[in-house]
Formats: C-alpha cells, structure tokens, sequence
C-alpha cells in the first residue's frame, strides 16, 4: 500500500521540467512589467483639438445699440428738424433711407414710431417724443404683453445682479435684440455640438460624457 | 556539468528525478519569477498622480469646518492651483444667503438651441476640456414631441431648426434629491438655499448619484481634467468651480460663486434670447416668482416626485 503510493509520487517528480520553462516564465513576467511600464497610451489625453473661442460665450446682445436715433453717424435731426413735419408718403422711405426695409407685420408707416416733428425721437403716444433710452416706450404701445413681462423681467435680457441690494441690474431693451425694422428674432449659428471621448487605447471606447445618447 | 563531477565530489548529490533542475535553480528562478509578478502587478501604481497630502486626507467633512480650518483648506487649494495653472485664485466658501431658495426658469418657447450657455458655463466653471465635460444638455426635441429618448444632442448650423424645439436640461437642484440620499459618504448634500452640491475632496468617486440621477445631471471626471491654464476662471468657489481631479463627481452648482455674491449664473447672462431666468422664489416681486404666478410652467419628469427647482415655462 505505502509502496504504491511512493511509486506513484516518484513517477510524478519523474515528469520531465525542462529548464528553459521556468526562465521562460520569468522573463514573460519581467515583459509583462516592461509593458506595463512603458505602455503611455492609456496615459494620454488625445489631440486636445477643442479650441474654446470667444465667440462661444459672447455676452453682447445680437445687435449693436447706438446711444441715439442716427443714421450713418449722423443724428435724424441733422437734417430733418429744420425741414419740419414730413408730407410725403409714410409709408415709403426716401431715396436717402432706401437701404431700410421694412418688415414689421402691418405696422408699414414710418410714422407709427418715427417721430414725425421731432426726428430725434419716437413717437409715443399723441406725438409725444420718446427718447432713444426709452424706447421700450414706444414698443409698448402695441405689444403690451412683451412690455409687461419686461418690466417684471420674464421677457427678453437682464444682466448683472439678481439681488438688486447687492448690485447693479442691467436690463435690456427691446432693440438690443429685435432689428425694429425686421423683428422677428433672426436664426444664430450653433456653437458646436459635444465631444464624444474617444479612447483609442481602448478600442475606440467612448466614455459617458455629454455626448451620450439619452 | 553534473556528469563529470559524479564520482569526485564527496557532497555530490545526484540530480534526482533527472529534470536537469536543481532545487536551488527551481528557488531562484521561482524567486525572480515571484518578483517580476510583484513588480508587474504593482506598475499601475507608477500612474498614480496628485497623491493626497496628509492634510489633505485627513480633512474633516467640509459641513463640519470650523472657519479657521475652512480657511486653511482654501489657502492649501490656492496654493495647488497657483502650483498647477500659475495664477493664484480668489478661492471663497461663501455660505448661503438668508432668506433666499433658488430657482432657475426656461423659456421653451424662446430657447433657439445656439448651446451659448453651454460655453458660458464650461467658461465660467473650468471643467475639463479633453475628455470634454460639459453640465448643459441641449436637446433638440421634434415639435408636438415631448419625450427625450427620440431627441438629440448633435445638430449643427443655422439654429433653430424648421419643425424642432430646444429643451436644455442641467441640474434641476430637486428638493427631493436622488443624487444625495444614494451617495454613501455625505460628499454630495443639499445646502439651505436649496443648491445641490458636491464636495470633490470627500467624494470617492463611486457614481452612484450620476445612477440616481433621472436628468443625466452629474459628470463624472473619468480621467485627469485637461484644462489649458488661460482657460481657468481664477474666481472659484469651493463647492463649485475649484479645478476638479480625477474620480470625482461633478454639475451644476447655479455658479454658487456668483449667484451667492447677488450675480446671475454665467449661462443666463449669455442666453441671447433670454430665455433663462433665474432668481429666488421667496421674493414675490423676483422673475421666478413673477414665471411661477403667471407663466405656463412644468417640470420634468413630474412623477418621480423630485421637486425639481428648474422650471421650463412658456409664454402665455
């Protein structure tokens, strides 16, 4: 009984390890440690090719306000206050404003907001003059609902500070962002869309960043 | 080798079970085997950066600061940022506001999908830029089509597009969070006036909260943020745009640094449209009151009753 068992122990011992086999084993190991060493890929945050432009997070309105009612640098009343009251047609502009075209709806009288005595001013109600800072004034006449809820602050832009206790509020007015010629608000150009994280140390693997599908 | 000596050499031992290994080769070899293993397996380790400090890992749960402890931990992070990105921060820990619950509102129908806020917010609050994280989701949603799985956050050009709607989703700072009541260490809580936060020091980087969440609010920092050093906003707060490090769980915060000083977050000042509102709802004559009296308004996902304080409304 104990013999067989010795036999069959001895005979085990008798396999054959040759010795290449345990060098073998090590050096894939040292490999192994060599790879892992040198292996930078993982380590590497790809081209960096996002570039943010100033133009992404650009805080000025759509258009560009004049603190006046001018024309190509030149106040209206330059040349109209001494003329007087207009008696050509209103709702054509002249040969001089021919570069103006008006596309506001059934509003089509130059006179409905130019002030028709008073050029360096809007027309408010029963020819009243409405400066150029207010003109939220003359937009007002006829789109009460927007100038309700710009006065409460839910239509259109407020800058600067919630808290008006702890600093200054900046509302906008109506023509920073509507051309009061043409204003339907006019389509932008998207910034552009998320970057899915591509990994290509890991087969093209894409992490869980924004641009993941919903 | 072994053959030659057999008969001379008194301590000789015949190689006993003819493998042509001795024992002692078999030790050496296994030896050298074991610490190549060792080493190989340890190697990731040589990955390893920003190695907390000993203050730094032994910092008390930030809730739980004395001021001057909390004054500390601020000038040890200016001074990594200053170390890192060359430029030494106005780092604060402003506290909430008395008397103030935030809360944020959107025009759906004036929202035109230009993704400005986006860029605002990923300039205001240095998130990284490669992998790219961005906190605002823009979906562009069919018109007549209210349900977010047929949306997509991949269009380009000329915006808003023939037939589609917009519908920006960020964190809704819920008053019955999911995100909080999973996280198992306390690193994410809800402050008192009503901003969810997250504490990147005590976060151990587990996920769960971004699992938690139903808005795909949170982002994960899934490797070393990128972010170039004349891209950082040096004016950070702590639980809020401080530069971030890998592993840990990251989102809107209302630009707590801004709106806590009275400003309004980056992302509503840029919205071209104004369509973003934002204000608190415990002053009746506040915007955000003004939406929630008069305005159409509804939440997202309205049935899993998490209170959401971001407000999408439409003209009446």
């Amino acid at each position: 009984m104990a013999d067989n068992n010795w036999e069959k122990i001895t005979s085990f011992r008798n396999t054959d390890i040759p010795t290449w086999l345990p060098v073998l084993v090590g050096a894939a190991f040292i490999y192994a440690a060599w790879f892992f060493y040198t292996n930078k890929t993982g380590k590497q945050q790809g081209p960096h090719n996002f570039v943010m432009k100033p133009e992404y997070y650009d805080t000025a309105p759509v258009r560009t306000l004049k603190n006046r009612l001018e024309t190509q640098g030149m106040p209206c009343g330059d040349c109209h206050d001494p003329a007087g009251p207009s008696s050509n047609d209103p709702t054509k502009a002249p040969e001089v404003h021919s570069q103006i075209v008006l596309n506001h709806g059934s509003n089509n009288h130059c006179f409905n907001c130019h002030n028709n005595g008073s050029r360096n001013f809007f027309a408010g109600p029963g020819g009243a003059k409405v400066p150029y800072a207010h003109v939220e004034m003359l937009c007002g006449k006829c789109h009460g609902n927007q100038y309700r809820d710009w006065e409460r602050g839910t239509h259109g832009r407020r800058n600067g500070y919630w808290n008006k206790a702890m600093g200054e509020q900046k509302a906008l007015v109506c023509i920073a962002c509507h051309n009061p010629h043409d204003p339907k608000f006019k389509p932008l150009t998207a910034a552009p869309q998320p970057q899915a994280y591509i990994d290509a140390a890991l087969n093209g693997q894409i992490y869980a960043t924004p641009g993941e599908k919903h | 080798m072994a053959d030659e000596t057999e008969n001379k050499d008194p301590y000789f031992q015949p190689t006993p079970y003819g493998s042509g290994v001795t024992r002692k080769q078999f030790l050496a070899a296994a030896a050298v085997t074991a610490a190549a293993a060792a080493v190989s397996a340890l190697s990731p380790l040589r990955d390893l950066k920003d190695i907390p400090s000993l203050k730094e890992f032994m910092q008390k749960h930030f809730t739980e600061l004395t001021p001057a402890e909390k004054e500390k931990v601020l000038e040890r992070i200016r001074e990594q940022v200053k170390e890192k990105y060359g430029v030494t921060p106005n780092l604060t820990a402003t506290p909430a506001l008395d008397g103030v619950q935030y809360a944020y509102a959107l025009n759906m129908g004036r929202c035109v999908g230009c993704r400005k806020c986006v860029y605002a917010c990923m300039h205001e609050n240095n998130q990284s830029r490669d992998p790219q994280i961005q906190y605002i989701s823009v979906l562009q949603m069919e018109k007549g089509n209210i349900n977010v799985e047929e949306s997509t956050l991949n269009y380009e050009g000329q915006v808003p597009k023939e037939g589609h709607y917009y519908l920006p989703v960020q964190c809704q700072h819920c008053e019955k969070s999911p995100c909080t009541r999973v996280c198992p260490v306390k690193a994410t809580w809800r402050e008192p006036d009503g901003i969810v936060v997250v504490d990147y020091n005590w976060c151990i980087g587990c996920r769960y909260c971004e699992a938690a969440c139903p808005y795909h609010a949170r982002r994960f920092n899934f490797k070393q943020p990128y972010l170039p050093k004349e891209d950082l906003n040096p004016n950070m707060g702590y639980l809020s745009n401080r530069p971030r490090m890998k592993g840990v769980m990251e989102k809107c915060t209302f630009c707590l640094h801004r709106t806590r000083v009275g400003r309004y977050p980056a992302c509503l000042e840029v919205c071209p449209t104004g369509s973003r509102k934002f204000g608190n709802l415990l002053d009746p004559d506040s915007e955000i009151s003004s939406i929630i009296r008069e305005k159409r308004v509804f939440i997202l996902k309205e049935e899993l009753g998490t209170i959401p304080r971001f407000y999408y409304f439409t003209d009446v």
